[in-house]
């Protein structure tokens, strides 16, 4: 009851953040003069004709442009409200279309990463803690190994990660180029009989039934998960080391250990009493990571949402811009909350 | 007379200089024998000589901006870029888009240090001001500071970065009326500024827990049992107890500082004199250098090794960066923090 009354109260208290973010991100705007705003959109050869009179005045008055702050902000987030985040030039589509479809190749990649990450940075880092433990103050090697190749790991940038991999298996090894599909593939998925479910490649391959597109689909995904990997792997690594290092010396676990328990029972309990700041940390990093692909993505030619940010900044689509933030904040917000509750209800003292 | 509050200050501040020397000596005394935290050491010491014999390793040729690479191919870099030649004697690193890789990477490290201090610096001010109001007045003001820390802290800081970077002004004018001040701002110290708004909320928290912790201690009640003003006993008697351990932090932050500011060059938000321009501007940072790299991986598919140096040796150079701050750090967080040190 308790934690139901926390998640009310956690979730009531989003929506004013979430005003504010939206009132920031729209005031970002007015660094633009409205001439400026305006010039976004006029390419059209109409608009630029030198003999005749200076339209732009009349069309600032057109789309209130020069109105107080307030007015535009309320018959912005009006619009934002109802779904429309206004129109990309850049896409030459809606921008809540545009974030749909590069949202898509963003979570494909997220989804097949991160368990990897979360998993595989838990299992090193129990493992790591435990031999650590076992020698008492003496290095030991796997340790050792473990802990070097983790600050290896997060001081690599990823973009160099990134370049090294596509070096090494894209043109020594030849395996796999970059982008979502190989030609063959994306040939197959643009033909009609193609259905598009859900946007992510590897399930629409298999609800077409399509074996040869999934796998080609998998294989384009495995240099890019494995960049993630290494750049992110350590982080998770880390904590679980150190908060298993904290937990071990513990009164319960020697307690435990009095009592007779065999040293796997005494691990898993350990374990699972370690795991609880990394699920808070994991929560954080996978909403961080549906940013943190930005580099990847642009590395790998993927066109998810962190590339087409990139472009949008780039090239001052702001419209594109400024629905990517808002939706980035969104997504953010709602694991963070997602994380929070959760939380609350595993320790139920975090509600009081 | 007049020098003498002056002369105090200076007093106290020797005082201060030789407090920090003997904590710096004992952090040292307890970093030996790891070996991690030695070698961090090395690396960010040979880093500092790279950065400050910079004019002697490159010679910078005279009458141009130093930071600016020399250029050698067609006359007008428009938007023709010769391709990338290998290593040689005149060009240890060879040369990529024209300029001179080796020259790149020695000026590199020195913009990679401004960057670095620049972007923390402006953080600790606007963390100090913010965590210093909402950690010692606390109540109403706290809670809304700490709503909008919170708010930027959440807020993935590449995509913050990367949003305050399109929108600042390159140059900022005050009008006062009778005169107006302006402001004009580099690409790369637009680059601090965006990120240290994307990351200041870090350090905001910090000094308010610190703070918080040192507020109700003896010698704050007796500050304001006779009579000083909050202004002086936050800057006299709480700021000095609480920002040793911060200062230390913010030092370590400089490589992944380092880190961000090179994947936001990397993604073509970085400095340089020319803006939008195809190849490597020349501006001496690795994230670019990085980033006017990579069409040449993809590109030479036959012989995949032909190009790679144009690639490698400024990522090796970021790489040692990084990780002799992160190696460096990670021995002396233990050694500050004793909730950290294992057991």
């Amino acid at each position: 009851m308790n934690s139901a009354k926390y998640a009310c109260k956690r979730m009531a208290l989003t929506i004013p953040t979430l005003l504010a973010v939206s009132l920031i991100i729209f005031h970002t705007t007015t660094f633009f003069s409205p001439r400026q705003r305006l010039a976004l959109y006029l390419s059209e050869q109409r608009y630029v004709n030198p003999w005749g009179p200076d339209p732009t005045e009349d069309l600032i008055a057109k789309y209130h442009l020069n109105d107080t702050f307030f007015a535009q902000y309320i018959a912005w987030i009006r619009e934002v409200l109802r779904g429309n985040l206004g129109y990309s030039f850049l896409y030459k589509m809606p921008v809540s279309k545009v974030i749909l479809n590069g949202f898509a190749a963003t979570l494909e990649l997220v989804l097949f990463a991160f368990p990897i990450i979360f998993l595989g940075g838990y299992k090193l880092g129990v493992l790591s803690a435990n031999r650590a433990h076992k020698r008492k103050g003496k290095e030991d090697l796997v340790d050792f190994s473990i802990r070097s190749l983790s600050i290896l790991g997060y001081s690599i940038p990823q973009f160099c990660v990134a370049l090294l991999v596509l070096l090494v298996f894209y043109l020594c090894l030849g395996w796999i180029g970059p982008g979502r599909l190989g030609s063959m593939s994306q040939s197959i998925v643009s033909s009609l009989e193609w259905t598009d479910y859900t946007g992510l490649y590897t399930v629409d391959a298999l609800l077409n039934g399509d074996l040869k597109v999934f796998f080609d689909a998998l294989m384009h995904l495995v240099l890019p998960v494995m960049t993630l990997t290494v750049s992110t792997l350590p982080i998770v690594t880390r904590i679980t080391r150190s908060s298993m290092l904290e937990e071990l010396v513990k009164p319960y676990v020697l307690a435990a250990k009095a009592k007779g328990l065999n040293e796997k029972t005494v691990a898993k309990r350990v374990g699972r009493n370690a795991l609880t700041p990394v699920l808070t940390v994991s929560g954080i990093l996978l909403a961080s990571m549906l940013t943190g692909v930005i580099v990847t993505e642009h590395v790998f030619m993927i066109h998810g949402m962190g590339s087409m940010i990139v472009q949008a900044a780039r090239r001052l689509d702001y419209p594109l811009l400024v629905g990517f933030t808002l939706v980035f904040f969104l997504l953010f917000t709602i694991i963070n909350l997602a994380v929070d509750i959760i939380y609350a209800y595993i320790n139920p003292r975090i509600g009081q | 007379m007049v020098l003498k509050p002056f002369l105090r200050f200076k007093r106290e501040f020797l005082e201060y200089l030789r407090l920090i020397a003997k904590q710096w000596g004992f952090i040292f005394y307890s970093l030996r024998g790891n070996l991690f935290s030695l070698i961090g050491v090395a690396i960010i010491i040979s880093f500092v000589l790279i950065a400050s014999l910079a004019p002697l390793l490159a010679p910078t040729v005279p009458g141009q901006n130093p930071y600016i690479c020399p250029y050698e191919g067609p006359l007008d870099p428009g938007w023709i870029v010769p391709p990338p030649s290998p290593p040689n004697a005149e060009h240890p690193f060879g040369t990529l888009d024209g300029f001179d890789i080796y020259y790149g990477c020695i000026w590199g490290t020195r913009t990679a240090f401004y960057i670095g201090l620049l972007t923390i610096f402006i953080e600790l001010i606007i963390g100090l001001f913010v965590g210093c109001i909402a950690g010692y007045y606390g109540g109403f003001i706290d809670g809304l500071l700490m709503q909008v820390t919170d708010i930027f802290f959440a807020f993935p800081s590449i995509l913050l970065a990367m949003v305050i970077i399109v929108v600042l002004p390159a140059q900022w004018t005050l009008n006062l009326g009778l005169f107006s001040l302006s402001l004009t701002v580099s690409r790369l110290e637009k680059l601090a500024i965006a990120m240290a708004v994307a990351g200041w909320p870090f350090y905001a928290r910090l000094i308010r827990g610190e703070i918080i912790k040192i507020k109700n201690e003896d010698y704050v009640e007796a500050a304001k049992a006779i009579g000083c003003s909050s202004i002086r006993i936050l800057t006299r008697h709480i700021l000095p107890n609480a920002i040793y351990p911060l200062l230390i932090m913010a030092f370590l932050d400089i490589g992944g500082v380092t880190l961000v500011a090179a994947t936001l060059s990397f993604l073509g938000f970085g400095p340089g004199p020319r803006e939008g321009y195809v190849g490597w501007n020349g501006y001496a940072e690795w994230g670019t250098m990085i980033g006017a790299s990579r069409k040449y991986i993809v590109a030479t598919a036959q012989e995949p090794f032909k190009w790679m140096f144009a690639f490698l040796y400024p990522s090796f150079f970021i790489s040692f960066f990084v990780l002799g701050w992160s190696l460096t750090g990670d021995a002396l967080r233990k050694v500050l923090d004793p909730t950290l040190r294992e057991r």
